[in-house]
């Protein structure tokens, strides 16, 4: 090991600060897509650009 | 015209703006969410070159934001755990990634319209239903990004807390087992020079550490290898040795020093049930005899009864075999205890392995921990009616138990009674000259200003030489029970000094052994010079046999 590199106790936590935050991503993508929130998202983006909003509004 | 400017807008703001608005804001906490993220995982990669690192030398300079012990001790220089510093540096790094990468995209867009000639200017600011989606964008990247650092902070505090939680347990578990095995074991280290007593060596690293300047050029020490924050299961040095971190794993496997002198201290140190025995007394009052033939006697035992019994250090072996030629008859004379240096001698005895069944063999191995260090103290007795010189025995310090010889021909009464009719008794006696009360008083007293308490310590009183006191008839009887050595020494005018000698410590007994008379050598017989011994050994739990009482 030279004097720059850090050591393996470092990468392991880094590892694991990333694994935990993957994994909440994952979870979030997941809930979402449980919950419908994608096909939500993407109603109201075909609503904007048809302009669809505008006449039910 | 401003109405019709108005008028013309307001479709426009209806059919353009507001869409754009809105696809602004989603692109834009998109980007900014997306930007964090892999800004984050450039950090948590080691990818930024500017990120800051805690380093082995960084804790050893004291960047740690925690307290040590005792203000005296540095941090050794050794990795910490990423837990205990470099997270919260890594969270610092991925902060201000995304601060400075936010700013960056506000300052290049604003320094772009800036540097816009009039015209341009004007048509962006004329258009501005459709040119806000610039800044809406830039607003939502920022909150976006804010929303994920946010994110990464929440999740990281929460792995950080568990790994917190969990590590604390699992420090206080290790440092309670090893201080659990200190206490049930007694087996502080205590160092061959200055006598120091401690729960905590400190340990040299076996690794390569090259001479770095400006640093502490003995920065292969760990002065405090227990679990904490820079390792709780292992420690990485500084030149990248890993160390196991505690007492019980380190030694055997890293050699230990002093804390205080950093000399080397014995094979064991710190894992083996320590004994400290100073035997102290007035000069000529036969101290060096009683340990002679005392720790003979305790090797023969120890070695009789199937125990692994060794001299820990050169000194040590060598003093044995003078010791044996004298108990053997081959010598003589023993050499006078120099004046200048208290001696240790220090005898490791070991665990047996002999045990018929499983149950015996678990039974020694419990009770024998990882074997005994026992060490006898010996200084000259000049010193002990020296104020100033008893001042420098710190040995006396952190003994438990303490062996006092009294030279009877000494004893005034004793002198005035017998002398005149036994002449070349008290001649062959060679009788101590200084006054056995100023050798025990001056002793004890520095011994208690130092702020020992003597009160929770075992006395053993000696009295010396009865191989000679029996030759005068009105003293051949006497009985070998303490009580009945006691009864001696108060009819001979010793009741005050053996009062104060009660009152000082927990527990006193007393003995009268002949140590010169070879028929007296032998295991736990009365009068031998191992009767007191064995007695203060079987106080520190440590039994060499069968159990005789």
């Amino acid at each position: 090991m030279t004097r720059t590199d850090v050591p393996p106790s470092y990468r392991n936590g880094r590892a694991l600060i990333a694994a935990a935050l993957t994994s909440a991503l994952i979870g979030c993508g997941l809930w979402s897509a449980t919950a419908g929130i994608p096909t939500d998202i993407l109603a109201w983006c075909e609503r904007i650009a048809t302009l669809g909003w505008f006449w039910t509004w | 015209v401003t109405i019709l400017y108005v008028i013309g807008w307001v479709p426009a703001l209806i059919f353009v703006t507001l869409p754009i608005i809105a696809i602004a804001t989603l692109a834009g906490l998109c980007a900014g969410g997306g930007a964090s993220a892999v800004l984050a995982a450039r950090v948590l990669a080691g990818r930024v070159p500017e990120a800051i690192v805690l380093t082995d030398g960084g804790v050893a300079a004291g960047a740690l934001p925690y307290r040590l012990r005792t203000r005296s001790v540095r941090w050794d220089r050794a990795w910490p755990h990423y837990f205990a510093g470099q997270a919260a540096l890594d969270l610092i790094d991925i902060v201000r990634a995304v601060d400075g990468r936010s700013r960056r995209m506000w300052r290049s867009t604003i320094d772009y319209l800036r540097t816009r000639d009039d015209r341009v200017r004007r048509a962006i600011r004329l258009s501005w239903p459709v040119t806000i989606g610039i800044p809406v964008f830039l607003a939502a990247a920022t909150v976006g990004a804010a929303i994920v650092v946010a994110g990464i902070v929440v999740i990281s505090a929460v792995i950080g807390g568990l790994v917190w939680l969990g590590g604390s347990i699992a420090v206080i578990a290790v440092r309670g087992t090893d201080r659990m095995w200190q206490l049930f074991y007694r087996s502080e280290a205590s160092c061959p020079i200055c006598f120091q007593v401690t729960p905590l060596p400190v340990f040299i690293c076996p690794g390569d550490h090259p001479d770095d300047p400006g640093t502490d050029p003995r920065w292969n020490l760990h002065r405090d290898l227990r679990p904490g924050v820079l390792g709780v299961f292992r420690r990485r040095c500084g030149c990248g040795q890993r160390l196991p971190t505690s007492v019980r794993r380190a030694v055997g496997r890293l050699p230990g020093l002093c804390p205080v002198c950093l000399i080397a201290l014995r094979s064991g140190a710190g894992v083996a049930r320590d004994v400290r025995i100073p035997v102290f007394g007035a000069k000529s009052a036969g101290k060096t005899h009683l340990i002679a033939y005392g720790l003979v006697s305790m090797v023969g035992v120890a070695q009789a009864n199937g125990l692994p019994v060794a001299a820990t250090d050169l000194r040590s072996l060598n003093r044995l075999q003078d010791f044996r030629s004298v108990v053997d008859g081959r010598e003589r004379i023993l050499q006078v205890t120099s004046r200048a240096q208290p001696e240790a001698l220090t005898i490791e005895i070991g665990v047996p392995t002999d045990g018929a069944t499983r149950r015996r063999r678990l039974r020694q191995r419990v009770e024998g921990g990882r074997g005994t260090l026992v060490h006898l103290f010996d200084a000259a007795g000049e010193a002990y009616a020296d104020r100033e010189a008893s001042a420098s025995f710190r040995f006396l310090d952190g003994a438990r138990t303490l062996v006092f010889a009294i030279d009877p021909f000494s004893i005034p009464a004793v002198r005035d009674r017998y002398r005149p009719g036994h002449l070349d008794v008290f001649d062959e006696a060679y009788a101590a000259s200084d006054s056995v009360e100023d050798s025990f008083d001056v002793t004890i007293h520095e011994v208690r200003r130092r702020g020992v308490q003597t009160s929770q310590k075992q006395l053993a009183v000696a009295v010396t030489k009865f191989d000679l006191l029996r030759k005068i008839p009105e003293c051949a009887n006497l009985g070998h029970q303490s009580g009945d050595v006691r009864a001696w020494l108060a009819f001979h005018g010793l009741e005050p000094l053996l009062f104060r000698m009660e009152a000082h410590f927990g527990t006193v007994r007393f003995f009268h052994t002949g140590v010169t008379d070879r028929l007296m050598l032998g295991p736990a017989r009365p009068g031998t010079a191992y009767a007191p011994l064995e007695w203060l050994l079987h106080t520190d739990r440590v039994r060499l046999g069968p159990d005789r009482r």
